[in-house]
């Protein structure tokens, strides 16, 4: 997410998606712009934007369960990790971090991503 | 209100090609002759190993991105289709200026693209009746 420098809404790559106060904390948009489904998530106080087409088979990623993960911390004990962080594509389960649209299991799959700019109360995606 | 009357007519560009169908759908097709939004939304799917996008679509099998650009600017208006904190299988809204104008039915079909269970025409009338009930 970027607060500053103050993005120029008239650039023609910045599109408006809603007011900020629209997406409380936890809570996910997912919006059609140019042709495209785009999921604004706002977790843990950020803005994330990613593309909802899984790369597994096309599925609606961004629109399953948003949870966190397993992970393994410096005593090598499983962690419950990344809360709000994570979302599970409904159709076959395929998961990816919403903050740079990694799948959980392998680098070789990664949703498209978007800068989410805020300004004056309002929520814009750059493509 | 004067406006070109949007139900009866589509819009340039708005009805799938025959080779949109096929599983390598721009195997023979020069994207760079596409609009912009369909070639960026095509070079994007390339990038990150997606299946070939397909764009989305309304029940009257009409494509959705040249006909929501035209009724925006035929009513002046900003409308998205956007689902507020959806879950899967949830109705979205056509938002019209910030509000719903009504709610709408979809799903990602397994050819990859979104099917809106409203035709076209519905979907112009729906913005009609509110920038005409709103907007007045």
């Amino acid at each position: 997410m970027s607060e500053s420098p103050q993005p120029d809404p008239d650039r023609a790559n910045l599109h408006h998606v809603t007011a900020a106060d629209d997406i409380a904390d936890g809570e996910r948009i997912i919006v059609e712009v140019s042709g495209r489904e785009i999921a604004v998530f706002h977790s843990n106080g950020e803005y994330y934007a990613l593309s909802n087409y899984c790369t597994h088979q096309g599925g609606p990623a961004c629109e399953g369960l948003l949870g966190g993960t397993l992970d393994v911390d410096d005593d090598d004990e499983l962690v419950w990790a990344c809360e709000d962080e994570i979302v599970a594509c409904p159709w076959h389960g395929w998961e990816f971090d919403i903050t740079d649209g990694t799948h959980t299991a392998s680098d070789e799959y990664r949703l498209p991503t978007y800068d989410v700019h805020v300004r004056d109360g309002d929520v814009y995606v750059e493509l | 209100m004067g406006h070109r009357d949007l139900t009866r007519s589509v819009p340039d560009g708005a009805e799938p090609p025959d080779w949109l169908g096929s599983d390598d759908p721009y195997a023979a097709v020069d994207i760079e002759r596409l609009p912009d939004w369909w070639h960026d939304a095509i070079v994007e799917f390339r990038a990150h190993d997606l299946p070939p996008y397909q764009p989305p679509r309304f029940a009257d099998d009409v494509l959705v991105p040249p006909v929501v650009s035209e009724t925006e600017a035929a009513y002046n208006t900003e409308i998205k289709l956007m689902g507020v904190n959806v879950n899967h299988g949830d109705a979205w809204g056509v938002w019209v200026n910030g509000e719903v104008a009504a709610t709408v039915e979809r799903e990602r079909t397994t050819d990859g693209y979104t099917l809106y269970e409203m035709t076209s025409e519905e979907f112009v009338a729906t913005v009609e009746t509110w920038v005409e009930t709103e907007m007045r």
